[in-house]
Parts: structure tokens; sequence; C-alpha cells
């Protein structure tokens, strides 16, 4: 492969300093068996162009280590669904979008540092052109719940606070230690799914702070997420009929795995 | 099938974990001795007592009758342990369209359906020369927790000690329906460079090669995951056999894992198939020269052990492309 100079990457964490001002951004969405990016370039033209004649395309590559899966979709569109079967994963699945060449080209060195001096830059088949972060799917409420402990609990007794200090909201769940010890050496689904209740309950009563909308994004990703599901949303004129119980386990239900996959 | 719930998997969990001495600070090694001393006595038993053991413990118990895979026919002790080729490849095709990642990549799946097939007969009446290994046979440096962790190992798994690859590498009969599962993903992108039954010969050849192929797979660089990389490491085992020197586990590994470098910036299912054998390929020669080097250094860093798995290879893996 003709690899001496390498490839100049476009890093959607604008860690790499290939480009001199170009951007790229990517949003994921999950919903059940497939996630959608939508893949977006700034101040980047000549990769733009790329895709138009179809030299390079939006790419989205699945990797499950437990099942051995690795798969990419690719699409000219800059939004792109990559869908799976229940059957294909167990445990956590990594996703990672980008820009990817799909026929040898040669990259104009317009926006690259200086560095990449004035020639044209040849791109073997395959290389990544942009890159969005590793992603993996991680239920929502896996990224909403933490495990905490409070030495002031006994056995058995649980207790949710929010937490904005990381900038979104999150709760903690506080349990006794001995408890907390159990908790996490087999994460037992219904003590998740009790905490998720309990958090439910508690989302009417957050304050939205300065901004738009629900102010935390991932206020807006459950609010999304119940939209999808037909539940009741708190705060709108449905508020009356907001259920913690059937809003949590819309979102973590109570799942029994079948052999037939017909879950899919 | 009887559906697997995080109840049935917790169960599981606790059962194997009160088997094995994996927390000492915390586990009684008197209590878990007299756990171990009653699954020995219950494999020794034969296989009427071992079943019922298992459907306690697994829960089992309660719901009657359990389905589970359907062995093609009985094994012999030697067969359990090891299956041969030809009846590793009958035993995927039983379960080629039966059986899905999902539930192969569970310990507890393969430890119910030894549970079923053991309760039917399917594995023999003495079961300890097979489960108990050298605790059984009196050969030294076993011990009851190394017999019980093989034991396990051999049912399905155990995660809590081997991570998750455990289920695809340790246990004789879920490594059946993986390795035919790799086998015929990489045949069908192979560009039919090599056909499944040769693929799966192939990763069947050597134990140690399919554990390095898969722990690497699972742990490190799951990249390789791509069929059309699997296809082209798979042939370049397969046309190393026919090569002087061949190419030895530790090699292939190596060469894996150089292949792998390309893995963050290429996205492998892109690349042409022409071009994944030419990069597997110069992965491999490099892997061979880099081994020699340290064979020939008079201080070798990483010793060059050769299995023997070659020479089984040899003569064994189908026509010339």
């Amino acid at each position: 492969m003709a690899q001496e100079r390498g490839t100049p990457i476009l890093r959607a964490d604008g860690a790499s300093l290939d480009w001199a001002s170009a951007r790229y951004s990517v949003d994921v969405k999950f919903r059940g068996y497939q996630a959608t990016a939508a893949h977006a370039l700034h101040d980047a033209p000549q990769l733009e162009v790329l895709v138009k004649q179809d030299l390079a395309r939006w790419a989205l590559e699945l990797r499950c280590p437990k099942t051995l899966l690795a798969r990419t979709t690719r699409d000219s569109q800059a939004t792109v669904t990559a869908r799976w079967s229940a059957d294909e994963v167990d445990g956590e699945l990594f996703v990672m979008p980008g820009l990817v060449a799909v026929q040898p080209l040669y990259l104009s060195t317009d926006g690259l540092n200086s560095i990449w001096g004035d020639e044209p830059v040849p791109v073997p088949v395959g290389r990544w052109l942009a890159r969005g972060p590793v992603l993996r799917t991680k239920s929502l409420s896996a990224s909403l719940l933490t495990f905490e402990i409070r030495d002031g609990l006994r056995d058995g007794e649980m207790a949710v606070t929010p937490d904005t200090s990381s900038g979104d909201l999150r709760f903690k769940v506080w349990l006794s230690p001995s408890y907390h010890q159990y908790v996490s050496t087999y994460e037992p689904r219904d003590v998740q799914i009790a905490a998720l209740i309990a958090v439910m309950g508690r989302i009417p009563f957050i304050d939205p702070g300065d901004g738009d909308g629900d102010g935390y994004p991932i206020l807006t990703q459950i609010r999304e997420r119940l939209e999808d599901e037909g539940v009741p949303i708190w705060g709108d004129e449905a508020n009356s009929e907001f259920d913690p119980a059937r809003a949590a386990t819309a979102i973590e239900a109570f799942q029994i795995p079948t052999m037939s996959g017909d879950d899919e | 099938m009887k559906p697997i719930t995080p109840q049935d998997e917790q169960r599981f969990s606790d059962w194997q974990r009160g088997l094995t001495l994996w927390n000492k600070r915390n586990q009684s090694p008197t209590e878990v001795a007299d756990r171990q001393r009653e699954l020995r006595d219950a494999v020794r038993d034969g296989s009427a007592a071992l079943a019922a053991y298992l459907r306690s413990e697994l829960g089992l118990a309660e719901d009657g009758a359990v389905d589970a895979l359907t062995l093609p026919r009985p094994l012999d002790p030697s067969e359990f342990r090891d299956p041969p080729f030809e009846l590793e490849r009958l035993i995927f095709e039983t379960w080629r369209d039966v059986a899905k990642a999902r539930f192969a990549s569970q310990s507890l799946f393969w430890t119910r359906n030894h549970a079923v097939w053991i309760d039917q007969g399917y594995l023999g009446e003495q079961l300890a020369p097979a489960l108990l290994g050298a605790l059984q046979s009196g050969k030294p440096m076993s011990t009851d927790e190394a017999a019980t962790r093989n034991l396990l190992r051999r049912l399905g798994g155990l995660p809590h000690v081997r991570g998750k690859v455990s289920v695809i590498q340790d246990c004789p009969l879920s490594r059946c329906w993986w390795r035919g599962q790799i086998a015929a993903s990489a045949a069908s992108a192979s560009h039919g460079e090599i056909d499944e039954e040769t693929a799966h010969r192939v990763l069947h050849t050597s134990n140690d090669g399919w554990d390095r192929l898969a722990g690497d797979s699972v742990k490190r660089i799951t990249a390789i995951n791509h069929p059309g990389v699997r296809a082209a490491i798979i042939c370049q085992y397969r046309n190393a056999s026919r090569e002087a020197g061949g190419l030895d586990p530790h090699e292939m590994q190596d060469a894996v894992r150089l292949l792998a470098r390309h893995g963050p910036p290429l996205v492998f299912d892109t690349v042409d198939w022409s071009e994944l054998l030419e990069m597997s390929s110069a992965a491999v020669a490099q892997a061979r020269e880099a081994r020699a080097r340290a064979a020939n250094s008079p201080n070798p860093a990483t010793p060059t052990k050769r299995s023997g798995w070659l020479s089984r290879l040899r003569g064994s893996a189908g026509p010339d492309p």
C-alpha cells in the first residue's frame, strides 16, 4: 500500500493537526437495533467533492467483541443507518463513524496544514479520511445512573439524588456498602429498574436551568425515547398522565431473550 | 429453548463463583472445597447423578423438560474432550442454523446444553475421564481447584475467571460452533480462495492457534473480526502449511498483530481482497523474520516453540487454489 506519507485525518474531536480549519461533526442516535449517524463537514470542500465523485463514502463501523462481529455500512448520503440483529450482539457494541476512501484517490492539500506540502496526497482504498468518536451502545439507564455508597443506609435501602457536576444530568443511586458490593458484582436488573423508576419520579422536578427545552442533553434523549415509545411525558399537556414506572420500563423493560430471535 | 433470564444468569454466576476460589478474602476455602467435593462426587457417580446435580444448580429441575441443541450422535470421552475434525464438522452442520451468536457467546447457554446431553446419555455414563482429567488419572500437579475450573471450562466456560473469551476457547463443543461459524464467514469473504470446509479444517488443526486467534479477536484487536481479514489470515495459515518451515501459532499471532496495526487508519472491509491477501502475507513474512532473528540471537527474548500442529496440517488442508 502506498502509505509513505500516511493519510491526513479530520477528527471530530479536533485532535488532528492535519487540517488547518476544516471541521467534522457527527451525531449518532441509537434506536433499537440500529444506529443512525448524521455526518457534517465544515470548511472541507475537497472532502465534500470526494463524496460527490463517489471516491469516498460516509461510514459506520460496528464491532461487538463478544460475538466477534465487525461490519461497516457505507453510504454516499450524509445520514447513514447501520442495522444489526439481536442475534448478532451480546454485551457492548462499539460504533465508529467517519468518512472512508472507497477508491484510490489524490487528496488536494488545500486546507491541510503546510506539513503536507503542495503535492496532492495519495490515499489508498479503505483509509479513514474523517473519524468520529468511538461510541458504545450503552443503555440510556446506564448513562443516567451511577451506584454509590452511603454509609447511613441499611442493606436493601436505596436513595436517589441528581448530579449535574458533569454538565449533564446524572443520578446517583445510593446504597449501603455491602449492598453496593452485591449490586456492583451481580448488576441485578431489578435493582437497576427500581432505581430508574425512582429517577423518573424525580425528573419532573428537575430545574432545566438556562437554555432551551429540557436544558440537559440527556433529558432530551429521554423525552425523544418516550415519544418514540408513545409513553406520556412530563411537563406537557399529558403531564397528569406521566407515570414514572411506565416511563422507566419503556426505557429499560424486563426483557426475556428467546431462541427464535423474533424480538428483533 | 428455555429462555435465559437475568435471574438465570445470576444463579449461574453464583454457582460458578461458589465453586472456585476467585475471591480469597471473602470466601471460606472450606465451604468452596465442600462444594467442589459435591460436584466431583456427582461426576464420579455417573451421568444421572451429574445431570441431577446440574439441573438443580442451574434451576432447571422445576421446569421439567429442557430443550437443547441436538448432538448428531453420542460421543465417547476422547471425542467429548477434543472432537476430531469430521465430528466437529458434523456437529457444526447440525447446529449451523439453530445456534445464534447471541446465545453461543454465553457460558450458561452451553452449560445448560451439556446438562441436557449428559441427562440424555449423549456423553456416556462415566464422565470422570473426560471431566476430571488429571485428577482422575492421578497425575501430579492437579488440585481440586484446578480440576473444578477445568470441568467448568469444559462444560461451557468460566467467564468470571477467564473472561468473555472463555466460552469460545475452553469448551470443546462450543468451539465446534464458533470455528464452523468463523470458517463459514471467512469462506464467503474469500472470493473463492478458500472453501468453508478447508477454512474450518485449518482452524481445527491447532487448538493453540485457535486460542490465540480467538483471544486476540475478543480481547485485543477486534478489527480482525471483519470476515475478509479473517479469510486472509486463514489463507495464510493454509498457505504456510505448504512451505518449508511453516508458521507456528506464535508467528501467526505476531502476524495478526502486525496486520491489525493497519486497523486504526483502515476500514478493513473496504479494502480489496487481493490487497488484504498482500497485507496479510507481508505481515506473515515480517513476523517470521522477527522470530527467526530472535531465535538466532545469542539471548533470544522470545523463544520459538514448535507445537507440531503444522505437521498435522500439512497434507490435510485441501487442494491448491
